[in-house]
């Protein structure tokens, strides 16, 4: 006899209509911890819990996503695994309830605040970690660094970032440039980088300014290295440079890591199940006339936060939020790719700064790279089918 | 207490059935947060900011005829104001004031821009604003903070807004009922049928549509600034252009001459949203997707099935009393003097002097072309002389359209109203908004004023005019010009189309005004009817008069018989 | 062959030769570095998470007591410096009963606070240096200290409170063995080596015995003007001195069980006294690691500080904002509607 489980909701709030490939992915993520956690339920003294998930489109405006955290807050959800657009209108309403929120996406630091926002947590790398260990990266190679950014909302938060990051060593920085986001040709930006003397250019934007920043400098015939923040990885640069792949070779980004010291297992397994369930993700474009796929990062970040609310669950012993969000300052839970993922009372940032690695392509896959110390630690992950 | 049982009683007497329906709809409405969560309470109370902010757009629409695609961009106004001062911790009402302030100016400018463009014009130009309004937001992050927007905490519950809502909402129809009613609103729809016909009655047409559009958006400005306050925060994208275009179609569909139109437009578009929802999740459209193809859908089927609206405008009655009516001018002499003007190389008129003296009716007659309307349009002020002057007191002369220009579904007392609103010296927007006793007193004595007129003038008061036949309207152009107040009428062709009977109607009101001491030029090709009525003939040919005199001298002139009469007598 | 297994071969053969000799069995030693009561280290210990990699660290703490002018501490610091080696992860939980902690000067990283725990977490690039600054419930945390001071008008009395009673046996033994034994612990003390565990041949059946033992504790620094060097055992000392104590506590080696004299002690006496250097060098390794470290064989070292210091002033009791209505506020609110009402209808009466 099937015993009855109470259904504890458990909302995503991501923009489904306006991203809908992140969203999607931030979605599977969840469903797929979910299914794991409601094979057996969360046993909670004599009730035993499953998790049901429902989505919400806050299509990158804040205005929808404080809206949908109230309906959220409406529906007694259990927590919200959050993209991160107006959470800092919409975390408000959370907290009244205590509900917990899990950023998985937007890297701003004033997001997360463990003080002045204690239902917050976040399973991403974040922008100042990002602008960090870039210019720990980058510095000490005695590059003259041209600092480009985009003037989408990603840009200027990763601006205020690296301005951060650079600012006891502005000397390795040779020239300050904004693009415009929707620009399809940058060659001018390019050619003044070019003409201040820079030998490397770290270009923040999204990835359509990645791909334009790369096609004005390799079409003028300067193999200058290029450095970025995520969203280098993101499908998008390879399939606009599809036809020109060796203008993505060297092409090196900053992201959090997918695999842990143990080994490649763990993330193979849960990018196995994460197939399985979902389907592949598909670059479209070939590397060693084989296609390319994407592994699922935002997936993990979400799969990983659900995890933590399964334990966090059981260690309050109890499904009211307001003890949920405390009870996530104390548990620890191993994550999809092995690392051990944990927040506590001084930090809600589940991915810590030293997990930021770097990787570079090389035939349309990146591998990570040599010449720093984490990096140099990790193996490379199988990207073709 | 006079004015206070004055008010309830006028109020009783007016009273009707579907007021009762909308006052028990409020009621029951206010209910809403008893029944519904906090998150579906501050959704009701979003949508009925914007319906606040459509009864706004109504007036202007409606009333003035003015097609505002701009609301939506008055609206963020209100927003980006509200959301920077309440963010700076400015309290609540204050915000809302100056986000209705903010507006207002806003609707102004955009008023006086515009006010003068074809209606066509008009619409695309509030579509450009609203567009330019839509990419300034997300272009600059100042106004609202980019991607997180700017944060605006505190103030009162989703609950709290909801009744606020509800209020405003509540105002803004009453406010809407005011205005159209007095003679702000009858002068607005005066211009909305025949622009020309109003101007020729001294309504001063753009300084009020300007006036209607900065109404508008001072409601919609303050729903502007509660609404981002409800939110919780500005948001860029809530302001593009489909907010515009959204609060236009609610107002088509509820109806632009009722108050609850918007309301019941909100509401309609409300409930089919939620179908639209139902519809977007079977065929995996995006929520926002399938409201926008719904709305474009409605106003489709609004627009080509001549849909005129779910409520329909209620003429309401109007109460006449004895009292302080409105004042003729004092008798005053018009002097021409070597009047000229020119269109491109033709001499339309040519050294013309002319004298109209009070209890005289002076006949302007000569062959077609000869310049006679725009001579009429010159001493009307319609158009500017190349030379020459006019000598006459300011606001002394009104004229008559030379085609019959009625307005249609105004009534001849409504008309008389139109045409003796400049005489007010108590219906500006305040009193008019605040329907004061003083401004409510006034009213019934110019509602006596014009019953009795239009007696006189053998004119039934209150069907609309369009359905009037051919006689009583020309007839009641003329009582029009009369109740301007105008010591000097220029009426030009009265009897043109009109029996025999008619004519002799016309000019027993002809002369019947000459008798109470106007001065009267009139414009006539029936030579009977000159003849009769004429106590002298001026005569202009190819722009210059070629006599001026007495019905006899003139008619005995060679000039005149040569160019003009032929073998017509006089 | 070395000297040391030509000693036990002839003790062997002395035992062989003796008329009518028992047979010698084999038993275990008391472990020398498992602890002997289940704190310190305080909050269950340190663990480390790091997926299988085993870091070296090396864990110097600095306990700041803050006690009042009756000795008794009512304020806890504690400083933990973490030298990590071997490059990759690194997950550490270090057990305490926590009332704060913050990154010190010089930490690379910034540790993370939990309700019975400090958390840290990171990427060793090859050597990293954590260092926290714990603030420590001394409700919890004080009745672990080593050191407890009682004053008294004229005299402080300074008792050392880790004596325990631990489980042990007596037995005839094999002198050899155990001569042995005692000088491989001595080794491994003045190498810094974490000692390990030993035996003994005990040639009688061996009778289950508690033996109270005590982290030597080495007191330096002064109460008042009176300056204080002391050796302080199991038990107390009381010292004509008045005024603010400045004293510095660290666990010290049992020299005297260790480098004592062991000629002419029978194999029982040596047995006995073997069992105390192992169990107080347990002792003294728990009082070593006041925070636990998360590589359990790497070095560990804890001073004590005690210091007078001034009982901060309990906060005042903040007043609960009660949520009762401000009667006089609303009504003076409705008041002034109802007042600007009233002149509203005034106004629109007359105009």
């Amino acid at each position: 006899m099937a015993t009855h489980r109470e259904a504890l909701t458990l909302v995503v709030n991501a923009p489904f209509s306006r991203s809908p490939y992140l969203a999607r992915s931030i979605e599977n993520g969840v469903r797929l911890a979910a299914g794991e956690v409601n094979a057996n339920g969360i046993r909670i003294g004599s009730k035993t819990y499953e998790l049901h998930v429902t989505t919400m489109d806050t299509a990158l405006s804040p205005a929808r996503a404080v809206a949908n955290m109230r309906r959220a807050v409406g529906q007694h959800a259990v927590a919200v695994v959050d993209e991160g657009t107006g959470l800092d209108a919409s975390w408000r309403i959370a907290n009244e309830d205590g509900m917990p929120v899990g950023v998985v996406f937007e890297g701003g630091s004033q997001i997360v605040d463990p003080v002045t926002r204690p239902n917050v947590f976040r399973i991403a790398p974040t922008d100042h970690g990002i602008a960090f260990r870039l210019a720990e990266y980058l510095v000490p190679k005695g590059l003259k660094v041209a600092l480009l950014h985009d003037d989408s909302d990603y840009g200027a938060a990763g601006e205020q970032a690296l301005e951060s990051a650079f600012s006891r060593n502005r000397s390795s920085v040779a020239i300050d440039e904004t693009l415009a986001a929707d620009a399809l040709d940058l060659g001018p930006q390019v050619l003044r980088a070019r003409r201040a003397h820079a030998t490397g250019l770290l270009v923040w934007g999204r990835p359509a300014t990645i791909a334009a920043v790369l096609t004005a400098a390799r079409s003028s015939g300067w193999n200058v290295p290029v450095f970025t923040p995520p969203t280098g990885s993101d499908p998008f640069v390879r399939q606009q440079l599809a036809d020109n792949p060796s203008w993505v070779d060297g092409l090196t980004f900053a992201s959090g890591r997918l695999t842990a010291e143990v080994g490649t297992g763990p993330f193979l397994t849960f990018e196995q199940k994460y197939e399985s369930s979902f389907g592949v993700d598909r670059v479209g474009v070939k590397s060693g006339g084989r296609p390319v796929i994407a592994p699922p990062e935002s997936a993990m970040y979400a799969y990983d936060f659900v995890n933590l609310i399964a334990a966090a669950l059981l260690k309050a012993g109890s499904p009211d939020p307001a003890k949920v969000t405390a009870a996530l300052n104390e548990v620890t839970t191993e994550g999809a790719n092995g690392d051990q993922r944990a927040f506590n009372h001084n930090n809600h940032e589940g991915i810590v700064d030293d997990d930021i690695y770097f990787a570079h392509f090389r035939d349309m896959i990146y591998v990570p790279v040599k010449d720093d110390a984490l990096s140099a630690t990790l193996p490379t992950l199988p990207q073709t089918r | 207490m006079t004015a206070y049982a004055d008010a309830y009683r006028e109020i009783r007497s007016s009273w009707r059935t579907r007021r009762t329906i909308a006052v028990a709809a409020f009621a029951v409405a206010s209910f809403a947060p008893l029944v519904f969560g906090d998150a579906r309470t501050a959704d009701l109370a979003d949508g009925l900011y914007l319906a606040c902010a459509a009864v706004g757009l109504a007036f202007a629409v409606g009333v003035a005829g003015l097609p505002s695609l701009a609301q939506g961009a008055f609206v963020a106004v209100g927003a980006v104001t509200g959301a920077h001062l309440l963010a700076a911790g400015v309290p609540t009402p204050l915000a809302a004031l100056a986000g209705g302030i903010c507006g207002g100016l806003s609707g102004l400018i955009v008023g006086y821009a515009f006010a003068r463009l074809p209606r066509a014009g008009f619409a695309a130009a509030t579509w450009i604003v609203s567009w330019l309004v839509a990419f300034a937001l997300q272009s600059i992050t100042w106004f609202l903070g980019g991607s997180q927007g700017i944060v605006v905490s505190g103030g009162p519950t989703a609950a709290q807004h909801y009744e606020l809502a509800l209020v405003l909402t509540a105002l803004a129809a009453l406010g809407y009922v005011a205005l159209a009613h007095a003679p702000i609103g009858l002068r607005l729809a005066a211009a909305r049928e025949r622009e020309p016909a109003a101007l020729a009655l001294g309504v001063p047409v753009f300084r009020l549509r300007a006036a209607a559009v900065a109404v508008s958006g001072t409601v919609a400005g303050v729903a502007g600034a509660l609404a981002v306050q409800l939110a919780g925060v500005g948001d860029a994208s809530q302001y593009g252009s489909y907010l515009s275009f959204r609060l236009f179609v609610v107002v088509l569909i509820g109806g632009t001459l009722s108050p609850l139109g918007a309301p019941a437009g909100m509401l309609v578009l409300g409930v089919l949203s939620l179908a639209a929802d139902a519809v977007g999740r079977l065929e995996n459209i995006a929520a926002s997707r399938a409201h926008t193809l719904l709305t474009a859908v409605m106003l489709l089927g609004i627009v080509s099935l001549g849909w005129e609206g779910i409520v329909r405008p209620d003429r309401g009655s109007r109460r006449g009393v004895l009292g302080t009516g409105p004042v003729r001018m004092e008798a005053a002499t018009l002097n021409v003097t070597a009047l000229g003007k020119s269109f491109d190389s033709v001499a339309a008129a040519d050294d013309v002097a002319l004298s109209i003296e009070p209890g005289r009716i002076t006949a302007l007659v000569g062959p077609n072309g000869s310049g006679k309307t725009t001579v009429l349009r010159m001493l009307a002020g319609a158009i500017a002389p190349d030379r020459g002057r006019i000598d006459a007191p300011a606001g002394a002369v009104a004229r008559t359209l030379q085609s019959t220009a009625v307005f249609p579904t105004l009534t001849p007392l409504e008309h008389i109203l139109v045409a003796s609103a400049g005489q007010r010296a108590r219906s500006g927007l305040v009193r008019s908004l605040f329907a004061t006793p003083k401004a409510r007193a006034e009213d019934a004595a110019y509602v006596e004023h014009a019953r009795r007129l239009l007696d006189r003038f053998a004119i039934p008061p209150d069907v609309p005019a369009g359905e009037l036949p051919l006689s009583d309207q020309r007839a009641l152009m003329l009582a029009a010009a009369y109740a301007t107040g105008a010591s000097v009428l220029l009426v030009d062709e009265p009897t043109a189309g009109a029996s025999t009977a008619e004519a002799g109607r016309m000019t027993d009101l002809l002369r019947s005004l000459r008798a109470e001491g106007l001065a009267l030029l009139v414009v006539e090709h029936n030579l009977g009817v000159v003849r009769r009525l004429a106590d002298r003939i001026v005569v202009l040919d190819a722009g210059r008069v070629i006599a001026d005199g007495t019905p006899d001298a003139v008619a005995a002139d060679a000039a005149v018989r040569a160019a003009y009469l032929g073998h017509q007598a006089l | 062959m070395n000297r040391s297994a030509l000693v036990v071969i002839a003790g062997l053969a002395v035992v062989a030769s003796a008329h009518a000799a028992p047979p010698a069995h084999y038993a275990s030693l008391p472990s020398p570095s498992a602890p002997l009561s289940p704190s310190p280290p305080l909050g269950g210990g340190a663990t480390s998470g790091s997926e299988g990699f085993r870091h070296r660290v090396a864990a110097k703490t600095t306990v700041e007591v803050s006690v009042g002018r009756d000795g008794a501490p009512f304020a806890l610091h504690a400083t933990q410096r973490l030298d990590v080696r071997v490059l990759g992860d690194y997950f550490f939980t270090i057990g305490a009963p926590l009332l704060g902690v913050v990154a010190a000067p010089g930490s690379a990283s910034t540790p993370g606070l939990r309700a019975t725990s400090i958390l840290w977490a990171g990427f060793n690039p090859g050597r990293r240096l954590l260092i926290a600054r714990a603030t420590l419930d001394p409700a919890a945390a004080g009745s672990f200290l080593p050191l407890r001071i009682e004053t008294a008008p004229g005299r402080v009395t300074l008792i050392n409170e880790t004596g325990v009673t631990a489980g042990a046996y007596t037995a005839d033994a094999l002198v050899a063995p155990v001569v042995h034994y005692l000088a491989q612990l001595r080794q491994q003390v003045a190498l810094k080596q974490t000692p390990t565990s030993g035996g003994a041949y005990v040639t009688s059946k061996p009778t289950a015995a508690g033996l109270r033992v005590a982290a030597p504790l080495r007191v330096t620094g002064t109460i008042g003007t009176h300056k204080i060097e002391a050796f302080l055992e199991d038990g107390s000392v009381t010292l004509q001195a008045d005024g603010p104590v400045r004293l510095t506590v660290t666990p010290a080696v049992p020299e005297r069980l260790l480098n004592g004299p062991t000629a002419g002690l029978s194999g029982r006496q040596l047995l006995e006294r073997a069992e105390r250097a192992a169990l107080t060098l347990a002792r003294v390794r728990q009082y070593q690691t006041y925070l636990g470290n998360p590589d359990p064989t790497g070095p560990s070292e804890t001073t004590y500080l005690y210091r007078t210091a001034a009982r901060p002033l309990p906060p005042p009791v903040a007043a609960i904002a009660a949520p009762k209505r401000d009667w006089a506020t609303t009504l003076g609110v409705a008041a002034g509607l109802l007042l600007a009402t009233a002149v509203a209808l005034v106004v629109w009466a007359r105009s």
